[in-house]
């Protein structure tokens, strides 16, 4: 598939051209576009060499130099794709006056100003290690607003409302300025801006056209597009539905630098429902619009959703526009963890029994005004990961199709600009001025935590390499810690974590973190290879040694009721006794610098769906909030704390929450890493055998299925199936009048099609296993790369999907995957 | 909320392009700068705003505050005193009604924090315009000058010629950073126990004797493509001949050892990559390697490792195109700079600056 490399055009939504013909006539826009570059071509960069090296699986869609670190078997690399400056309204109001420039420039590892409880930028902050990569995501909502009420000269600058905007007070009288500003994202049918947008001379969609441009400009002034690849940014932005409190928060990440002329908001977007109205967007002004453009969208919060960040799709095909609109979810983030919940008072979850489930929880359910928290009884399953994940499978059974497919990404939500700002130790906050001085942390922030951490298996640091990733959801979040974690599945046999080429075999006849496997040939249990190291640390702040790794098990049964198991599948010998040295806030005895283990479910049911996911768990250490308290002289972990806490004031007494009682606070967290789930779907493609000769121009490639899917015995929809690495080897589309019935062989029925050169055979035996058989001789395969390399075979037919992808081997001019 | 009394110092350093970006579209910068009419006004640097400026930037910098220069802080003191003065220049008659209307929120501002009212009329000291030494409007006007006169002749957007001889001009600062290539066996110290470090030491003593590679290690791809293909070295760069890139696929079976390593048998970074996988320690030995030679065991926080070096490329200067949007954007913060600092050096001539502690004697010009 190729990408067309043209430039953005004229503005192609109505409110771009709008803003193109009036961009001029705001002084205040026209200043921030010489920032950005006014011309929106200026920044594009000089035609570079595009070629990558061969056997990436991948298309190169911009001009970069090739990475001198390319590696087939892939690196991890630690980004954060949730940073908010100065253009989000709600961290303007807060005091945070730094802009995405600042924001890249922070994440490579400079200092950056943070605001002080009075807005004034006079505290430092310093990333303890620089990030790989990272996008600014900005809410999209107010942009041009912002911009206008941030620039003196413009025609509203000293009107109330942006007064308000602009105001110091202290932070906990800013809820009103919040409402003021942010309600028309709250509200069913907003309007496309504020009331002031539509006086004479004022020109919001100009301006927030400016503003997009900019945080366009300080992406590709990050960028790093040396062979060195030392830092990769994307250009995003958040869209941020918030009815009634409810959060359904996404953010857009585009692939490259080129994207619409301007990013939909919820104002915009709105009349079309949420999530779907923002999926229109991106389908029209980027996915459809011709442009070489690309975007995954990100929902994050469902903690704060109410239950409406995972809603049951409109139908089936709703639920696969899901599925490929957004692959990943942000399980955590300063605003919590929403993987699940346990209440240790109560003693109960939602939906689970896993007391490691009360990791970083904010006790309400959203943010509607005025209710409290919910009883965990009625806390919203919906608003938790794993649980949408159960549901994911429940539903495909019922539709055929499971919206909820989803791996994982942690990142900050950083609203003062500092990209994975992640360090539990001397934290300086991430909420402007709310959080600006330990005493505010402490009394308006408790609850929140330093964030998470998105990372990524690449092949190199490029936005091609990172985005692909993406897609393929092989990611893993952190609670903000940087450990290393491999998770494989498959009929990997023969493995064992003695083996040196473990990740060479485990790519070979598996599939990594983010895949999904169809039944083994012996519908024994798939073999699971988890592979973590310790986060190193830096020399000031040693990484925490490992705990335990667990397996994550979720499935449906055959009534339809879905079900979950923790697996406890490595540990250190002690992780059953290790607890937090007080003196130290270090754990009181070593744990494991790496964990791995090959594993097999015991309770394995090839003809149920499940999906499987790796939490590593680190030895015990003092979160944010007990660091910073014992600087104050109150200690969390101390039986004096409500004592010392008096002593020091009101301001403190949250310090002490862990020891009254609170069902959700922590003075001791295990951080943790989640890595993305792998699928085991009964009618998936089970293995492909065969070859692409690439001398002869010849291909034989048998997939075997466990289950032959509906879709292929019915043969009602058109068949289309596709082998790939980094462009289509094979495209056919097969019409259901294409078929004829061959004559029946004893229990097996099978079916003949001819599409071009292809001779496609359908095979089902009397058992519901099946095959699908491709061959084709005479055909042009010289575009293959003659290495090793990575192979996708993937089929569909109606609403089925399913894609096989392995390393293959590329030897005597043949390609063939690794027999198992 | 009093602002004056909850600023605890005077962290001008702390200011600059933040500010300057909220500042922008507030100061028409033709007045700014004007040469002063008459005798040349006498500037006072105090011994005490000296100190505040060392607090300052030994906090921003992590330096201790007596290893700052007197000189540096005498310098950036004089400048800042420069800037209130073209400041102030601009709440008179002639000067910038933007700026003079800022100043009047700022002090309507400080009264309403102090008498906590929204609306506090001007008090009487704002009226008589004391409140304009108030360290917030100091601060602002300190910064408003600055930007006015960083944006004097600001011109357009540079050419790439432009921004390429900009980069030629501090090479250093756009190059490419340190590159490590290298290849490692790792013994884990949670599997191999205490004898993670006798096994590597006797892995590497076989490789040496035998000089072959471990069979069956994920071997480093684009490192092995890169040799095979005859990359030539970079410049600065120390690489090991081609013929020792290549593992050997042959080596016999008995040499299969070490564990597998999460992120890879093979890597290719600079040393911050390097220090970010594999620790500060593993780093900074790895950087003092031989060429192309079995050697080790080093240690991470993870085991030991037998480490062969190929490459260490010191930094160099990339492709000019390939670091434009880098360059582009250190032009558009330094061009700023780069007029103030001209602006300010020509103001200097204009006024008599005098430090307190050494009264009587001229430190300007």
């Amino acid at each position: 598939m190729g990408f067309e490399r043209d430039r953005p055009g004229p503005g192609r939504h109505p409110r771009c051209r709008a803003a193109a013909r009036s961009a001029f006539r705001i002084v205040g826009s026209c200043l921030l576009l010489v920032l950005a570059g006014c011309d929106s071509t200026s920044s594009t960069p000089a035609p570079l060499a595009a070629d990558k090296a061969p056997g990436a699986p991948w298309q190169r869609t911009e001009s970069r130099e090739p990475c001198a670190g390319f590696d087939l078997l892939r690196r991890p690399f630690f980004g954060d794709l949730h940073v908010h400056t100065r253009f989000s309204a709600d961290a303007y109001i807060y005091g945070t006056k730094v802009g995405p420039s600042d924001a890249y420039a922070f994440a490579r590892g400079e200092a950056l100003a943070l605001s002080d409880d009075d807005e004034q930028p006079t505290r430092r902050a310093r990333i303890d290690r620089p990030l790989d990569f990272a996008a600014v995501t900005d809410h999209a909502e107010f942009f041009g607003e912002v911009n206008l009420c941030t620039s003196e000269d413009s025609g509203v600058h000293d009107i109330q409302m942006c007064r308000d905007l602009r105001a110091n007070d202290d932070p906990n009288d800013r809820f009103a300025v919040i409402v003021e500003w942010l309600f028309p994202a709250g509200i069913p049918d907003p309007p496309k801006s504020h009331g002031f947008c539509a006086q004479p001379g004022i020109d919001c969609d100009a301006a927030a056209v400016s503003v997009w441009r900019e945080i366009q400009a300080a992406a590709e002034e990050a960028y790093d597009r040396s062979d060195a690849c030392t830092f990769t940014s994307f250009v995003g932005y958040e869209h941020t539905a918030s009815l009634v409190g409810r959060h359904q928060h996404r953010n857009v990440i585009f692939r490259n630098e080129h994207v619409p002329d301007f990013a939909s908001s919820q104002l915009e977007t709105a009349q079309d429902g949420i999530p779907q109205g923002l999926w229109n967007a991106v389908e029209r002004d980027c996915l459809d619009a011709g442009r070489g453009c690309d975007a995954v969208v990100i929902p994050h919060n469902p903690n704060l959703s109410g239950g409406k960040q995972f809603e049951d799709p409109i139908d089936a095909w709703d639920a696969l526009r899901r599925q490929d609109r957004e692959p990943l979810v942000e399980i955590h983030q300063i605003k919590s963890s929403s993987e699940c919940r346990f209440d240790r008072v109560a003693g109960i979850g939602v939906g689970t029994e896993d007391e490691r489930c009360g990791f970083e929880q904010r006790p309400n359910a959203h943010e509607g005004p005025d209710e409290p928290p919910p009883v965990t009884a009625k806390y919203p399953p919906r608003n938790l990961v794993r649980n949408a994940l159960k549901d994911g499978l429940a539903l495909e059974d019922k539709l055929g199709v499971n919206p909820f497919h989803m791996g994982f990404v942690g990142s900050t939500d950083n609203h003062d600009a500092a990209a994975g700002s992640t360090a539990e130790s001397e934290w300086p906050g991430g909420q402007g001025n709310s959080d600006s001085s330990p005493a505010r942390r402490i009394l308006n922030q408790i609850r929140d935590n330093p964030g998470g951490l998105a990372v990524v298996w690449a092949e190199e640091n490029s936005r091609d390499a990172i985005f692909s990733a993406l897609r393929r959801r092989e990611t893993y979040a952190t609670s903000g810690t940087r450990p290393t974690l491999r998770f494989f599945a498959g009929e990997i046999d023969g493995v064992d974590c003695g083996a040196p080429d473990l990740l060479r075999r485990s790519y070979e006849r598996g599939v990594p973190m983010g895949g999904e496997i169809g039944p083994g040939r012996t519908g024994a249990s798939p073999r699971f290879v988890v592979l973590a190291q310790k986060d190193p640390g830096t020399p000031e702040t040693p990484g925490a040694d490992l705990e335990r790794a667990q397996i994550v098990k979720g499935w449906v049964d055959r009534a339809g009721v879905t079900h979950e198991r923790v697996f406890d599948v490595a540990k250190s010998p002690t992780a059953d006794s290790v607890r937090i040295d007080p003196a130290t806030c270090s754990a009181d005895a070593p744990g494991s610098s790496e964990l791995c283990t090959t594993w097999e479910d015991p309770e394995f049911d090839p003809a149920l769906r499940a999906f499987y996911y790796v939490r590593l768990l680190e030895n015990p250490t003092c979160r944010w909030s007990t660091l910073l308290c014992r600087e104050q002289g109150i200690d969390p972990l101390s039986s004096s704390c409500a004592a010392e806490a008096a002593r020091a004031g009101a301001t403190w007494t949250d310090c002490c929450l862990d020891s009254s009682g609170d069902a959700f606070a922590e003075a001791v967290v295990r951080e943790r890493a989640w890595g993305s789930p792998v699928w085991y779907r009964p009618d998936a493609i089970a293995s492909v055998g065969g070859a692409i000769d690439v001398g002869h121009g010849s291909l034989a490639l048998d997939l075997a299925f466990g289950r032959l899917p509906g879709a292929l015995v019915s043969r009602e929809a058109s068949l289309r199936l596709r082998v790939t690495d980094d462009e289509d080897v094979v495209s056919i589309d097969v019409p259901p009048e294409a078929w004829s019935e061959e004559p029946a062989g004893g229990g097996t029925r099978t079916w003949r099609a001819r599409a071009g050169a292809y001779d496609v055979r359908i095979a089902r035996e009397s058992d519901g296993s099946g095959s699908l058989r491709i061959e084709a001789s005479g055909i042009d395969v010289s575009g293959v790369d003659p290495v090793d390399h990575a192979v996708r075979v993937s089929v569909e037919s109606g609403l089925f999907r399913s894609a096989h992808e392995r390393l293959w081997r590329f030897s005597g001019r043949r390609l063939e995957p690794v027999a198992p | 909320m009093n602002l004056v009394r909850r600023f605890p110092e005077w962290p001008v350093l702390a200011f600059g392009i933040a500010l300057a970006a909220g500042l922008a579209g507030l100061v028409r910068s033709q007045e700014v700068g004007a040469r002063p009419q008459g005798p040349r006004p006498t500037l006072v640097v105090s011994r005490a705003a000296i100190e505040r400026l060392r607090e300052a930037r030994a906090k921003e910098s992590g330096a201790a505050a007596a290893a700052i220069a007197d000189t540096e802080l005498v310098a950036t003191a004089i400048d800042e005193e420069i800037l209130l003065h073209e400041g102030r220049a601009l709440l008179e008659g002639g000067g910038d009604p933007v700026v003079r209307r800022r100043v009047e929120a700022l002090e309507r501002e400080l009264a309403a924090g102090r008498t906590g009212e929204a609306e506090a009329a001007p008090t009487a000291e704002a009226a008589t315009g004391l409140s304009r030494n108030d360290l917030v409007i100091r601060r602002y006007l300190i910064e408003a000058a600055r930007l006015a006169l960083s944006r004097q002749a600001a011109g357009p957007p540079p050419s790439d010629v432009e921004l390429d001889a900009f980069a030629a001009r501090d090479p250093a600062r756009f190059a490419q950073p340190a590159r490590l290539r290298f290849e490692h066996v790792f013994f884990g110290r949670d599997r191999h126990g205490v004898a993670a470090a006798s096994e590597a030491t006797a892995l590497r003593r076989r490789l040496a004797e035998s000089a072959v590679a471990p069979d069956g290690a994920d071997p480093g791809l684009g490192a092995v493509a890169g040799a095979e293909n005859g990359e030539p070295s970079s410049f600065g760069s120390t690489t090991a001949p081609a013929t020792a890139l290549r593992p050997n696929p042959g080596s016999p079976a008995s040499e299969r050892t070490g564990d597998p390593f999460a992120s890879g048998a093979s890597f290719t970074g600079s040393p911050a990559e390097v220090e970010r996988l594999f620790g500060a320690d593993f780093a900074r030995r790895l950087a003092e390697l031989p060429i192309g030679v079995w050697t080790g065991p080093i240690e991470s926080p993870f085991g030991f490792h037998v480490v062969r070096l190929f490459e260490r490329a010191a930094p160099r200067g990339a492709r000019p195109e390939a670091v434009r949007g880098r360059v582009a954007e250190a032009w558009r913060r330094g061009a700023a700079e780069v007029r103030l600092r001209s602006r300010l050096a020509e103001l200097r001539a204009h006024y008599d600056v005098r430090a307190e502690a050494e009264a009587g004697s001229s430190i300007g010009s």
